[in-house]
């Protein structure tokens, strides 16, 4: 099963949602949440597309248990993209200030060729980077936009911020918009999870049990320009999103012609990855099937 | 330096620094679609080229739709180079 990020919503659904929000109906917003996450978890094609992570995830994840682990995977997606959109109706965002996390950046800046935050489709990653506009420079995620992908980021839903898309499937995948942020020492978002099409260069590393085909052009990419890579996550508690920094990483010039040399600053964030997802398993969320390879995926 | 002698000299510089071993220079004719086709380069070897061209040339392209269509065979990057070459010296 391949992904993409065509939205499950309509418009029309995402705009109700936003409506709510702006008129302070949230107990109102809530329930219509917790209805869509039931019929979402009821409903067996969208059920289906989580069902390789909870079965490497959990030990017991058949019956009933398979369902409350996808209903619970499902709610607290929903619970998250809920927030995002109070985020940028409202600007409030519930950020857990994290003076360590961002000394990391400050200090990955300060080498003065801007600096990758990688990150994966894990937790609050949208919402997170609010944090990161603390630095003073612009951001800039690199997203692949399918013209299905409704959802709109809370930047896009107000004015003010320093955050910006570079659409993955704009010229050059938009490898040369990034090279180009990097130069101005701007940050540059990265996600790290997903190959975006079968023709994206990737290695072979072993994620939950399985094999599973990580993309290398993050690292090539930071080869190519000396930026240093920040693996960085932004995870829910009860408090809020908090910004957690799983290493820095400086790749050498030249991998560009050796990419098996990248594995190993793969091996690290895929480890980070696997730390993550084992203490906040409900908040992993790739839900497409990352151990089956197929010859082309949905972005070809 | 000419239009042809830049041409060259690019030729030369995309073989080298994008260690394109299986190419002869003779393949890259003027007129070659270096990106998807073509050649075949892909995004990646666009962010080394844009590092190269800086580094080697002193010049930057700073939109997007300027690096397409510079980039798109060695008759367009070259005129390019030049045309940002003047360009940074009138600055």
């Amino acid at each position: 099963m391949n992904w993409s990020s065509k939205s499950l919503g309509s418009s029309l659904q995402h705009a109700v949602f936003r409506l709510l929000v702006r008129c302070k109906l949230m107990p109102l917003a809530r329930g219509l949440l917790a209805v869509v996450v039931g019929y979402y978890t009821l409903l067996p094609r969208i059920r289906g597309r989580s069902r390789a992570y909870i079965a490497r995830r959990f030990a017991s994840h058949s019956g009933l248990s398979g369902w409350l682990h996808t209903w619970r995977l499902y709610k607290s997606f929903g619970n998250i993209l809920l927030e995002r959109t109070v985020a940028g109706v409202t600007g409030r965002f519930a950020l857990i200030d994290s003076p360590e996390h961002m000394q990391h950046f400050v200090r990955a800046l300060a080498e003065g060729k801007g600096c990758i935050a990688l990150s994966g489709h894990v937790g609050a990653w949208q919402t997170g980077t609010a944090g990161l506009e603390e630095l003073g420079v612009p951001l800039r995620l690199l997203l692949y936009k399918d013209p299905g992908d409704v959802d709109p980021h809370y930047f896009e839903q107000a004015s003010g911020h320093q955050v910006s898309v570079i659409n993955a499937a704009g010229p050059f995948g938009g490898a040369v918009d990034c090279a180009a942020a990097l130069r101005r020492g701007e940050v540059v978002c990265v996600m790290g999870d997903r190959l975006r099409t079968s023709k994206d260069p990737f290695l072979e590393v072993d994620f939950m049990g399985g094999v599973v085909r990580f993309p290398i052009s993050p690292y090539i990419l930071a080869s190519i320009t000396g930026a240093p890579l920040v693996i960085t996550f932004a995870l829910r508690d009860s408090h809020g999103i908090r910004g957690l920094c799983c290493g820095v990483l400086h790749v050498p010039e030249g991998l560009r012609k050796n990419p098996q040399q990248a594995l190993p600053f793969l091996q690290a964030y895929v480890a980070a990855l696997e730390t993550v997802v084992a203490e906040y398993p409900y908040q992993f969320f790739n839900f497409f099937d990352m151990w089956t390879y197929h010859d082309t995926l949905g972005n070809d | 330096m000419t239009h042809l002698e830049m041409i060259d000299d690019l030729r030369q510089t995309i073989l080298r620094e994008l260690k394109l071993e299986d190419v002869a220079a003779a393949d890259i004719t003027p007129d070659l679609i270096l990106f998807g086709e073509g050649l075949g380069l892909d995004s990646l070897d666009a962010v080394e080229l844009a590092v190269v061209l800086e580094k080697n040339y002193g010049v930057q392209f700073t939109d997007t739709q300027d690096v397409r269509e510079a980039f798109a065979t060695l008759n367009s990057l070259a005129a390019a180079v030049l045309r940002l070459q003047v360009g940074a010296t009138k600055a």
